[in-house]
């Protein structure tokens, strides 16, 4: 059997998530075929971002980018231990940027504006990669996806139940089941065919930000897994598509802080 | 911005209910007193017939209008049901006899009315007082006959939700503004006749809206047309205020914190544009009729309603979100 053949999407050069995927999947044995990074010097992303989160919340974020890097979840705000980061200690994974980790095991990197350009997409097609990795980069469309072929997603949420954004935020604040799914992308929002369901525990987390960097771990290890069996398919199940729900899209403050309390509530009341 | 217009009876009457809401929240009754200093001020100036002028007051051409006087109802209903002195129902009583002898055999008026020839959908927003006055007097016709209005209005809904002649001109794209105004006069009409059909007719129309404004982080599109398309690059703040003011009474009806969130950052894009700091004391506090303030509702303006509206969505939005625990 041969080793699956990857193409792994990335938001921007030093997403941590794709990194830490990128080097797990490359000791796995997993043919990485080349990185689609986005470029963050982009004006068509920027105004995207402003639209999507508000002027604010994109400039705050940019802020936190270059002035705190490596800062991890948030979570050490609360003297918690940082999930992301004690995952990466625990794979001894030290990250440097996407550019530098390419460049160290002879892996094209491959800058875009956006994934949807004609130049991603007459890369993807041009390579013919077994799967796209989804870990960030912006919403696809079909032309993207068809010429993936099959593009893999560690949606942060349950499917059918929670689609669109901040996923694992609004199942813990709806109640739904804390848990990731890994699933197709289709041209819909989160309406793929789901490929398996990974279970977190969050009852210990005591805020947002250690909530999403528990559900981002959990994501990283189902991808590793369902890529690994990429190459026997009888090992990945396929479910029914997903049903349509209410889509989910990013939280208002007075929600994120309404969920903040309550998980810090309950984090405090399970002597976390 | 060149200072204050003259008095303006229509929103004058709708801001006394906030003023009354804002009083019995807090406690400090100088919003009571101003509240009923407003409404006497209204009693002064109601026509013999019943009704109450269009326009600014005072104005040059004096003409009884339909929508004016049922926005003025509104804030009778609200006085006479806090204080029952019977000054504020026979009021009310008047301007609501005065409106069912306009209307026709579908409930609505012909003429009478702002800038259009046939009843504009955002009447719901009329006969909703109509019903409120209705129901504290016991008057079964008045129901009635706003009943067959409500139900003329649903039925202009179309397959994508939009209801049609929602404009203030016939086939222009409708002000988010005057978008709400329909949406909440069907909500409200809704539930006085306990009718959950007619509150069910809106859903489309909200879930469109919901959609919309979180593709753009709360901040809703100033206009649409009948299509869906959105008109101008600016937001309407009074009807982002009013929209979502709409999306918290649909949420009521079906708990749905995502709802909440979607109406809470529609809700912060109108604060985030509120001059609370401002030379000019009458600005201070405002909201202007757009963002940019150079956009086509209310242009360089900060309308009294812009306010009121975000009054009203940030009470009933802070309710909500203390229900959570």
């Amino acid at each position: 059997m041969n080793p699956a053949r990857v193409v792994i999407t990335a938001s921007h050069d030093r997403s941590e998530p794709s990194e830490a995927l990128a080097e797990l999947l490359r000791r796995d044995g997993i043919q990485i075929e080349g990185i689609l990074s986005v470029s963050v010097l982009n004006l068509w992303r920027f105004r995207t971002l402003v639209r999507q989160r508000g002027l604010s919340a994109v400039l705050r974020r940019a802020r936190e980018a270059f002035t705190s890097r490596g800062a991890g979840s948030g979570a050490a705000k609360h003297d918690r231990p940082d999930p992301l980061r004690e995952f990466l200690g625990r794979h001894g994974i030290k990250t440097r940027g996407l550019r530098r980790w390419c460049r160290l095991h002879r892996v094209p990197v491959w800058n875009v504006a956006d994934l949807n350009s004609p130049a991603a997409i007459a890369t993807v097609r041009a390579v013919a990669p077994d799967a796209v990795v989804y870990t960030g980069g912006g919403i696809l469309r079909r032309q993207f996806i068809d010429a993936a072929g099959r593009v893999l997603n560690a949606h942060a949420g349950p499917l059918p139940e929670i689609r669109g954004m901040n996923a694992a935020e609004w199942a813990a604040l709806l109640g739904e089941r804390s848990e990731i799914t890994i699933h197709h992308i289709d041209a819909g929002i989160d309406t793929g065919s789901v490929v398996r369901a990974y279970a977190y525990d969050c009852s210990a987390c005591m805020s947002v930000s250690e909530l999403r960097a528990t559900a981002v771990v959990r994501g990283l290890e189902g991808l590793r897994e369902v890529v690994g069996q990429l190459g026997c398919r009888e090992a990945v199940q396929y479910a029914e598509d997903a049903r349509p729900s209410r889509q989910c899209f990013i939280m208002a403050a007075a929600i994120r802080e309404l969920l903040d309390r309550r998980l810090a509530a309950r984090g405090a009341g399970s002597g976390a | 911005m060149l200072g204050w217009s003259r008095a303006y009876p229509e929103t004058t009457g709708y801001i006394i209910p906030t003023l009354l809401e804002v009083a019995r929240r807090s406690g400090d009754e100088s919003h009571r007193a101003r509240a009923i200093r407003l409404g006497k001020w209204l009693l002064s100036i109601q026509n013999a017939d019943g009704s109450w002028n269009g326009g600014k007051h005072p104005s040059r051409n004096p003409t009884p209008s339909v929508f004016n006087t049922g926005q003025i109802l509104k804030g009778m209903v609200a006085l006479w049901r806090s204080s029952r002195d019977t000054v504020w129902l026979d009021a009310a009583g008047r301007g609501s006899s005065w409106l069912a002898v306009g209307m026709g055999s579908d409930g609505l008026w012909k003429g009478g009315d702002y800038r259009s020839t046939g009843t504009p959908s955002y009447y719901s927003h009329v006969l909703w007082p109509l019903l409120e006055v209705a129901a504290e007097r016991g008057d079964d016709q008045a129901r009635e006959a706003a009943a067959r209005g409500a139900r003329t209005i649903v039925a202009r809904t179309r397959g994508n939700g939009v209801i049609s002649g929602w404009s203030f001109q016939e086939g222009a794209p409708a002000f988010t503004h005057t978008i709400a105004y329909t949406i909440r006069g069907i909500q409200e009409c809704g539930r006085i006749l306990d009718d959950r059909a007619m509150m069910d007719s809106v859903t489309p129309a909200l879930d469109t809206l919901v959609r919309r404004s979180e593709l753009r982080a709360g901040a809703l599109p100033g206009a649409f047309d009948e299509e869906w398309k959105p008109a101008g690059d600016y937001v309407c703040l009074t009807g982002n205020a009013q929209v979502a003011r709409c999306v918290l009474i649909q949420e009521a009806r079906s708990p749905d914190l995502r709802l909440v969130s979607a109406a809470a950052k529609m809700v912060d894009v109108v604060c985030g544009h509120q001059r609370l700091q401002s030379p000019i004391a009458g600005i201070r506090g405002a909201v202007g009729g757009s963002a940019p303030l150079s956009g086509a509702y209310m242009r360089f303006r900060y309308p009294n309603w812009a306010a009121k509206y975000l009054c009203d969505a940030i009470m009933v939005l802070s309710d909500r979100l203390e229900k959570e625990p």
